[in-house]
């Protein structure tokens, strides 16, 4: 072994590539989708964390990953709603809410004018796939978080006009986290309109460039170190506090979450202003959080959620396009009662978003 | 709203009621007896006043803890908590080696490593050493560790996770870990505030050493494996802070993404989880129920290394590993018995 195969290994092109392979199993459900798909082992489950690429916001990712030599993410720009569904066929997902992938640079470093174009584009997109394929599809509506005037009219277009299910925001904006001051406006109407709001990791300018290894990107640790600040961001500026309608669901099981609760309450729990912002002590503010199942299905993550939370608070999610259904079988395997499995594969998201029930 | 200042102020407020005080008092009998500590901060004087100079011209403030630390103030939380050794180590180090050039930065580590081993012999059977490494210059750091493991005995070889942003993964180390590898050695990763992350304004209060250290000590143990340096280097024992930082709980997620690699069976010979289960980890901050459990699911118990990050934490983890249902079997494996085979000098003195 030359010392160029264990330090200069696989670039991030290969990897991704070889990642793409393994997807091989993942393109599948495009040519299963013509051949009669196998009896799928679930039935009516909701997948929570789900990618849509309306044209649009392709191109911005696409201009964004091209002006910065990034390669593009293995059937990305392939994808089709039908690529989504195909996959949800196979496995028995009844509905998949739809919400953006990782962004870059605030909003792919756009001023706020053209961020929200892109944001409606997505609005209007989602719309439509949903109203093409009923009951198959919900919507973690986008804002574009960088002027908060604008992100405010754009709750009300995809609440009033898209009819959407939620919010679907990034943990950070230009390392602006959700707790800052200058958000405040937009949760005190979503807290108004008891607005679930799922937060997801993006490509984050501190950390997704950090050379750690071979086949090291942002995706693959630094989201979910994202997630997890801005949940500390939620708690430290009192936001979970102020803002108690608003159902968080946090992407990735909570990101580190229920590995680092306890030591976040080790720093916090004598804070001078405890009482303000979490008056029955860090842990029980940190439980209000609801997360994903999202890579988090193995034995030791899934062991430390659900010590963390109860399984009320836990939803199914794929990342699809970039991680599957066989998550499902994963949890299988984890001796759930069939009542939990319930609820996690469903039950909670039909409660947290009932139109879900109805659809 | 709290400011990072009096945030600090109530957590040294805090550890007084935890360790310090208790000193002057009799102590009650504590619970435990012969527990080794391997996560346990010391500060030569040269050291403490480099730290505190850098702190003065960042205008960062310094901790309570570190300012009026003593080896007396630890021998009393030793005694307390029924710790027989503590194994010294340095805390977070920032901007490098505190912005040092190699040169100083090697001068530095030497005065440290002579005063841990002062300690040992003022105090015969109380302390031990993981040797701490410039780690700007490699070339440096073989002779610091020819120093501290030939001449001064030392346990183990103690750094921070990353420095200036380059991570242990990086070819740049390579001379080092082959030479601790054939020296069987034990090297252990402390969370430094890193290079990337020190400045983000996540919220108040949140100063690095909440979140980041635990994330940069994750991103140490993923440049080892991505980097084939967990398969590579199969002797030396490495040891990771914070229970891993975040590994337990992220390492479906780093097999998600690892298990199709093209080397992957170069780098992780028998999958991802089989080389993060060889990996040694520390119970700082991690004895709660939910991290335990991720914890205790990845790893066996002979992996598992108890550590308080005193003056920061204190012994009260112990009390919490007592509630985790283990067996007196494992709970002496975690207290001390795997920190002596780890460390055997720390078996025989």
């Amino acid at each position: 072994m030359t010392d160029r195969d264990v330090f200069g290994g696989a670039s991030r092109r290969e990897f991704l590539a070889g990642l793409a392979a393994a997807g091989g199993a993942a393109m599948l459900p495009l040519h299963a989708s013509l051949a009669q798909p196998a009896q799928a082992k679930h039935h009516g489950v909701i997948d929570v964390h789900h990618h849509f690429w309306a044209p649009e916001y392709l191109k911005a990712q696409v201009d964004w990953e091209n002006a910065h030599h990034v390669p593009h993410f293995p059937g990305m720009e392939q994808w089709t709603p039908e690529v989504s569904l195909a996959e949800m066929d196979k496995a028995g997902v009844k509905t998949s809410v739809l919400s953006l992938a990782s962004i870059s640079q605030g909003m792919w470093g756009l001023d706020a004018a053209a961020a929200t174009k892109v944001v409606h584009a997505c609005h209007d997109y989602g719309a439509k796939v949903m109203s093409d394929h009923p009951g198959r599809f919900g919507l973690f509506a986008p804002l574009n978080m960088i002027d908060v005037p604008s992100s405010l009219k754009e709750v009300e277009y995809a609440y009033d006009q898209v009819h959407a299910d939620g919010i679907g925001l990034q943990s950070s904006y230009n390392g602006v986290y959700l707790g800052d001051p200058m958000y405040n406006p937009i949760w005190e109407e979503l807290n108004r309109r008891k607005a679930v709001v799922f937060v997801h990791g993006p490509n984050n300018a501190c950390c997704s460039q950090i050379k750690d290894g071979p086949g090291m990107f942002g995706s693959i640790v630094e989201v979910t170190f994202d997630v997890t600040r801005t949940c500390a961001s939620l708690l430290t500026s009192g936001g979970l506090q102020r803002y108690p309608n608003i159902k968080w669901i946090i992407a990735y099981g909570g990101g580190t979450l229920p590995f680092v609760a306890g030591r976040i309450n080790n720093f916090f729990k004598n804070a001078k202003n405890l009482k303000e912002i979490a008056p029955n002590g860090v842990t029980a503010e940190l439980q209000k959080f609801n997360v994903d199942t999202v890579n988090v299905t193995n034995a030791a993550s899934m062991a430390a959620l659900l010590k963390f939370l109860p399984s009320s608070h836990v939803l199914y999610g794929t990342d699809f396009l970039y991680f599957r259904n066989d998550q499902l079988d994963d949890l299988d395997r984890r001796g759930l009662s069939p009542k939990v499995k319930a609820a996690i594969f469903s039950e909670n998201a039909k409660r947290m978003i009932p139109r879900l029930a109805k659809a | 709203m709290t400011s990072r200042r009096e945030f600090i102020a109530g957590l040294a407020a805090a550890s007084v009621a935890a360790g310090a005080g208790a000193a002057f008092a009799q102590s009650a009998k504590p619970s435990h007896h012969g527990v080794i500590d391997t996560h346990h901060h010391f500060w030569a004087p040269e050291y403490k006043k480099l730290s505190m100079e850098w702190d003065d011209a960042h205008h960062s403030r310094h901790a309570p803890t570190l300012v009026s630390w003593t080896p007396e103030v630890t021998l009393a939380e030793m005694d307390k908590g029924g710790v027989k050794t503590a194994v010294l180590s340095l805390a977070s180090i920032r901007d490098g080696f505190w912005g040092l050039d190699p040169q100083a930065a090697t001068k530095m580590v030497r005065i440290c490593q002579d005063y841990a081993a002062k300690l040992m012999s003022d105090h015969p059977g109380r302390f031990g050493l993981l040797a701490p490494l410039n780690m700007l210059d490699v070339d440096l750091c073989l002779k610091e560790a020819e120093y501290a493991l030939d001449q001064l005995h030392a346990d183990g070889i103690g750094v921070q996770s990353s420095y200036n942003n380059r991570y242990p993964g990086d070819p740049y180390y390579k001379p080092l870990w082959e030479e601790l590898n054939r020296r069987k050695a034990v090297v252990y990763f402390h969370g430094p505030v890193p290079g990337c992350c020190g400045g983000l304004k996540v919220g108040p209060g949140v100063n690095p050493a909440v979140e980041e250290v635990t994330f940069d000590m994750t991103r140490a143990a993923v440049s080892l494996l991505a980097n084939g340096c967990l398969a590579r280097y199969r002797d030396i024992k490495w040891f990771f802070s914070y229970g891993g930082g975040t590994v337990p709980m992220l390492a479906s997620r780093i097999n998600a993404f690892f298990k199709n690699a093209k080397d992957i069976h170069e780098i992780a010979p028998n999958g991802v989880f089989a080389e993060l289960a060889r990996l040694h980890y520390d119970t700082v901050n991690v004895t709660d129920a939910p991290s335990w459990a991720a914890l205790t699911k990845l790893v066996k118990p002979t992996q598992i290394v108890y550590g308080t990050d005193f003056p920061y934490f204190a012994n009260d983890q112990l009390d919490n590993i007592d509630k985790r249902g283990l067996s007196a079997h494992d709970k002496a494996l975690i207290l001390s018995g795997n920190a002596k085979r780890l460390m055997p000098r720390l078996a025989r003195i």
